[in-house]
């Protein structure tokens, strides 16, 4: 009998079966990985280690050298367009643990790379804004730009060909750690409600116990509806102020106003000079320390984008290789690294035409982190270009310049904000 | 020789039934554990209710540059309320409103807080506990302490008689509340009725120090009371230049 037990049992295809479904979920716990859609090549998260001792020779080491920098190329058309690699943020752990403050976070980051006397810790102390992180931002047929995420800055054009070129710009990272508090209060009214309650149910039903000793009583202090009111989300929705501030200045008065941050050749004429690297790397030593192994997007018509600068200056700059090549540099520079809440920061964003074509329908956009408030009426530009700021649904703005003029080989611009932390 | 197969087939539906069962058991269980597995990293097996010092001991035990180092602490009380903090087995100088020290990770400070709205004669002994610390960049530590706020509200419900825990966290940026916040006020929520505020705060950034007020009284013949008097740096608050670093 006992064998028969051990023989009729469940046929030999449905244990397999059972077998093969117990792997698909074991196999289901990892991590979920969108494979890229097209053949190009995906850019690992860090350097291979040549790229680490080429970025140890060089003057500025967080840049890597253009024959060892990737990109991807797709077409661009009014269809939805499928994002072949989703790329990790950096500056926020969770997703990798080795978070670094001095370098973003990235899984890149290394003792070597950081200044010195820099202790590595999480990047959660951080805000940051620029790049493209996230979903690679795309522009459609009628000129919405798609994949523009929280901190995203980026600029996009038309070439003579009639392609699309988006450009993001470097990261600038600023901290200001913000605190937050969660509370519990346990008072002796819930101790005697337990104890009562544990006479009750010795001396009555239960139910009976439930309509002397409501339990809500002993929780009076937890006033959740205190909590649901301090964070109403529509409420700052409603300061956002949709199609804000069209300012145009003329290029002598925002020149005066730049502040001492930004008062470099680079971004007055967008020349880089030599004997002002030390104050550059400076000014932009976030820009670079935090663009330095992330992953950009640069869109080219069957073309292949390479990085072109970027070793021996600040900024990305993406090309097609070519006897007309359209070329578009976006440096984005910030006025301090620190900053408290309620504090401004002032953001300034340089674009260049460093290619050999005009390029036209030159847009930059930046869409705000939740924790920057963009202080209305600040936005500048050295040339003309309609401003527009929107919200972004999550309690931020997405700031909008369109150059109105197509942009000759040589020219370019200068475009400021301030910006208010949370 | 027709009369068998049905005989046969009841004993197999007898044998496959509890087969089935157990096959049945075994896809649950490990269903079960791959969900359990894709739970967001926290303090699984710490809670805010553990006894003050433990979970910042076990901070120090998972290593990191957090031995040894001062994390500044600003403790504010309301308007008109007294601090002072528990040193060599009593409470050393008092101070009006705000103080700025330095606390090691893993100790629990005692506090003395006294003067307090609205009858100013009442007096409660929180605990501070540091359980991580932060990376600020070179020269800003003192600009950037962890903000501990002692509430007129909380005081007044420790002093009558409620236990008061209050878990710090630093917020996750992308996560973070889009409000306005100022530096003479911290958002707060209050977590759930039935869950741990450790594990809250966990889901919610990184927590950085507990807070506990009570109503009891240290004495000299309640061990558990025991001034906590580790060492500590005091600061000057005024004197939070960028400069000025630990």
């Amino acid at each position: 009998m006992m064998m028969h037990r051990t023989t009729a049992g469940l046929p030999t295809w449905w244990r397999r079966a059972l077998v093969a479904l117990m792997l698909l979920i074991l196999c289901s716990c990892q991590a979920v990985m969108i494979p890229p859609e097209d053949d190009s090549e995906v850019i690992s998260d860090g350097p291979p280690p040549e790229v680490i001792e080429a970025m140890r020779a060089d003057a500025f080491p967080r840049s890597l050298p253009a024959e060892l920098v990737k990109s991807e190329s797709r077409e661009l058309s009014g269809e939805p367009i499928a994002m072949p690699q989703i790329n990790s943020r950096p500056g926020q752990p969770g997703t990798a643990t080795c978070g670094c403050a001095c370098c973003g976070g990235g899984n890149a980051c290394s003792t070597e790379s950081c200044p010195p006397d820099e202790i590595i810790g999480p990047g959660d102390e951080y805000l940051c804004d620029g790049g493209d992180y996230g979903l690679p931002a795309a522009v459609r047929a009628d000129w919405t730009v798609d994949g523009l995420e929280q901190e995203d800055a980026v600029a996009h054009y038309d070439t003579l060909d009639g392609s699309v070129v988006v450009t993001p710009s470097n990261r600038v990272c600023v901290y200001a750690p913000r605190f937050a508090a969660v509370r519990r209060v346990v008072s002796l009214v819930a101790h005697e409600h337990r104890t009562q309650l544990d006479v009750a149910v010795e001396q009555h039903a239960p139910v009976r116990a439930d309509d002397m000793q409501p339990v809500i009583s002993a929780t009076q202090h937890h006033v959740i509806a205190t909590n649901v009111a301090e964070r109403p989300v529509n409420v700052f929705r409603s300061r956002q102020q949709a199609g804000e501030a069209l300012r145009l200045l003329g290029v002598t008065d925002v020149y005066s106003s730049l502040g001492v941050y930004a008062n470099l050749e680079v971004i007055r004429t967008g020349e880089v000079i030599g004997a002002e690297k030390a104050k550059l790397a400076e000014s932009v030593q976030s820009a670079v320390t935090w663009s330095s192994d992330q992953a950009v997007q640069v869109v080219f018509e069957n073309k292949q984008a390479v990085a072109l600068v970027g070793v021996k200056q600040p900024g990305i700059v993406y090309g097609t290789s070519g006897p007309e090549s359209p070329r578009l540099r976006l440096i984005k520079l910030a006025s301090t690294y620190h900053a408290l809440p309620g504090e401004e920061v002032e953001f300034t964003l340089r674009f260049d035409n460093i290619g050999d074509q005009i390029i036209g329908n030159v847009t930059i956009v930046d869409n705000l982190t939740t924790r920057l408030e963009y202080v209305p009426d600040t936005a500048k530009s050295t040339v003309d270009a309609a401003f527009s700021s929107v919200p972004n649904g999550s309690g931020s703005t997405v700031l909008r310049w369109e150059i109105e003029e197509p942009l000759e080989p040589g020219d370019g611009g200068i475009l400021q904000f301030k910006s208010r932390v949370k | 020789m027709t009369t068998v197969s049905p005989s046969a087939r009841s004993v197999s539906h007898r044998t496959q039934f509890p087969g089935l069962l157990r096959w049945v058991t075994l896809v649950i269980a490990v269903t079960a554990s791959t969900a359990n597995g894709q739970q967001p990293p926290v303090h699984w097996l710490h809670a805010g209710a553990t006894p003050p010092g433990a979970i910042g001991s076990l901070r120090l035990a998972r290593g990191g540059p957090v031995s040894g180092y001062f994390q500044p602490v600003r403790i504010r009380a309301p308007q008109g309320a007294w601090i002072s903090l528990a040193e060599e087995g009593s409470f050393g100088a008092t101070h009006s409103g705000e103080v700025l020290v330095g606390m090691h990770i893993g100790a629990v400070y005692r506090l003395h807080v006294s003067g307090f709205a609205p009858d100013f004669d009442r007096e409660v002994y929180p605990t501070v506990e540091v359980i991580d610390r932060l990376y600020p960049p070179a020269g800003l530590a003192l600009r950037y302490p962890i903000p501990v706020e002692l509430t007129e509200e909380e005081l007044n419900l420790a002093a009558d008689g409620s236990f008061v825990t209050r878990v710090i966290y630093l917020e996750e940026p992308a996560q973070a509340l889009p409000a306005r916040q100022y530096d003479d006020e911290q958002a707060w929520v209050e977590a759930p009725s039935g869950s741990d505020p450790l594990a809250v705060a966990d889901e919610m950034g990184r927590p950085v120090a507990i807070l506990r007020i009570g109503g009891r009284q240290p004495s000299r013949n309640n061990t558990a009371a025991v001034p906590c008097d580790p060492p500590y740096i005091q600061y000057d608050p005024a004197g939070c230049d960028i400069s000025d670093g630990p």
